[in-house]
């Protein structure tokens, strides 16, 4: 299996709060997600990646070969985005056309017309245009999306780009990013943050967890649906199957969490039920037991 | 435009500011001068509304040149403090898209130096029409002589807002940058008030420390921006 990223110890410290050492791959020819809560280190590490941010320690090896983020050629590989006012607010479609073009080697003009008209944005080369500024967040998002899609690069790397977006639009990211990752297949590669996992399931293919500055667990969300199971059952078994799982929470009648699969079996004697968690349970789970370990 | 030529100053302003150098001497010029041109309007209508009552047609134009003099070295130090403050930091709207575009640091050193150009050139141009102006209808008290003082004071100003702009606070940073300019600009036409209309030395010592500060003050500012700022 390729790598279109591997980070290897990746480290930054802050006054308050320290990032790594990081461990993980993205895998080439698939969308991850790195999913987490509020202040996990998810924009610390994509602005690492993306050459924004320095890094404290460790090094990223890109496309198998690359790990001069500062590299001309790597950054015109990479159409990166970050999600809160990527471009100034003064700006209209024609000067972000114009400053894209300027900023990177592979702006297609054309295509950002035709992705502006897709998502129903106006069109770039009109005389009386609206300010970024008058934008709702929504249409801010997709404005950034059209301009970092009418690059052709070969791996996107988003930043929280579902925070703002309504579920149509949502929807139409997730369609987006399979496009993306057809066009080219198995070429071209999707790294995303987001903290909305159910509205992104349907995008993401392997999925790297982080917590506190750390990467928690990594995997393809099939094999890691494979790992974990979702356990629920009456709350009068809740204590002794507590044990054996990884999150738990109870109520007055039942309980739910995540156990490992090896402990199905286990579970299944206290009257359990067992089924294949979702994206969004297994990742609540995940987090929770991060959480409690803390 | 696919090509993997390095971009020129002027484009590297046009990428960070949506305006390439001329555009922006254009505009900058265009702005300070009308806005120049509208107080000393505002004071000569307001004094002529009053003209009936206390004012002789000498002191209207005593009040006139005091005004347009004092307002000259104001705006004069807010437009180099405005140019040498536009720093595009991280956190503000465009900071990351500026560091993650061909180039990186070169390409901001680029817009940094076109930015500097500009406050150069507006400065050589807003004095140079405000002293026109002042051959065919005299608004200034020792006209000539306050813009040639102006524009050695305004240039020194240029290297002194590079060395604050290091200031890492942006409160911090703008205010004590208006202040600083405003007192540069005031003793630039203090210098010939005092003197009354005579260059000296004062005037060439600006001048002189103004060649040697804006290199030095650019290059301190560069490695400093780099080395705290550009991706901390």
């Amino acid at each position: 299996m390729k790598n279109v990223i591997e980070i290897k110890g990746i480290t930054k410290k802050y006054k308050n709060f320290k990032l790594g050492e990081i461990q993980a791959e993205i895998p080439c020819g698939f969308a991850t997600a790195l999913i987490g809560a509020n202040g996990a280190g998810k924009t610390t590490l994509i602005d690492i990646l993306c050459g924004v941010t320095s890094k404290s320690g460790g090094e990223a090896v890109y496309f198998g070969d690359m790990s001069d983020i500062d590299n001309d050629k790597l950054r015109n590989r990479i159409g990166y985005c970050s999600s809160a006012d990527f471009f100034p607010l003064d700006w209209t479609l024609k000067t972000i056309a114009n400053s894209m073009e300027l900023g990177f080697d592979n702006f297609d003009r054309k295509h950002f017309a035709e992705l502006c008209k897709r998502f129903k944005l106006g069109d770039p080369t009109e005389k009386k245009q609206k300010k970024l500024v008058k934008l709702s967040d929504g249409n801010k998002m997709r404005t950034y999306l059209a301009a970092v899609l009418a690059r052709d690069t070969e791996l996107l790397v988003l930043d929280e780009p579902a925070s703002s977006l309504d579920p149509l639009a949502r929807d139409m990211l997730c369609d987006i990013f399979r496009e993306y990752l057809n066009e080219r297949d198995g070429e071209r590669s999707v790294l995303f943050s987001t903290h909305n996992i159910a509205d992104m399931e349907f995008a993401t293919d392997y999925a790297i967890y982080m917590s506190n500055g750390k990467v928690i667990e990594q995997g393809f969300v099939e094999d890691l649906k494979q790992k974990y199971i979702l356990v629920h059952g009456d709350a009068e078994n809740g204590e002794k199957a507590k044990p054996f799982m990884l999150s738990f929470a109870g109520g007055h009648t039942s309980f739910e969490g995540i156990a490992l699969a090896e402990n199905c079996d286990m579970l299944r004697e206290y009257d359990t039920v067992v089924e294949t968690p979702t994206l969004q349970q297994l990742s609540v789970g995940i987090l929770r037991k991060a959480e409690e370990d803390e | 435009m696919n090509n993997n030529t390095p971009l020129t100053c002027s484009e590297a302003l046009k990428l960070y500011s949506g305006k390439s150098i001329s555009k922006m001497i254009l505009f900058i010029t265009g702005i300070a001068l009308g806005l120049y041109l509208f107080i000393v309007l505002y004071v000569l209508l307001m004094n002529g509304l009053d003209n009936g009552s206390a004012n002789s047609d000498d002191m209207l134009a005593t009040i006139m040149a005091i005004v347009s003099n004092i307002f000259l070295a104001l705006e004069g130090g807010i437009i180099t403090t405005l140019l040498s403050q536009m720093t595009y930091e991280k956190e503000n709207p465009g900071g990351k898209l500026f560091r993650s575009v061909k180039g990186g640091y070169d390409t901001y050193i680029k817009m940094r130096v076109g930015n500097l150009i500009t406050a150069i050139v507006v400065i050589f141009l807003f004095l140079g029409i405000i002293c026109a102006i002042n051959a065919v209808f005299p608004i200034l008290m020792y006209g000539t002589a306050t813009c040639i003082s102006m524009l050695f004071f305004l240039l020194l100003n240029i290297g002194i807002c590079t060395l604050l702009s290091m200031i890492p606070n942006g409160a911090i940073r703008g205010g004590i940058s208006v202040i600083v300019s405003d007192i540069i600009g005031l003793i630039g036409i203090m210098s010939v008030l005092i003197t009354s209309g005579r260059l000296g030395w004062i005037q060439i010592a600006a001048g002189a420390a103004a060649i040697v500060l804006i290199p030095i003050s650019f290059k301190l500012m560069i490695n400093n921006y780099k080395e705290k700022r550009w991706n901390s």
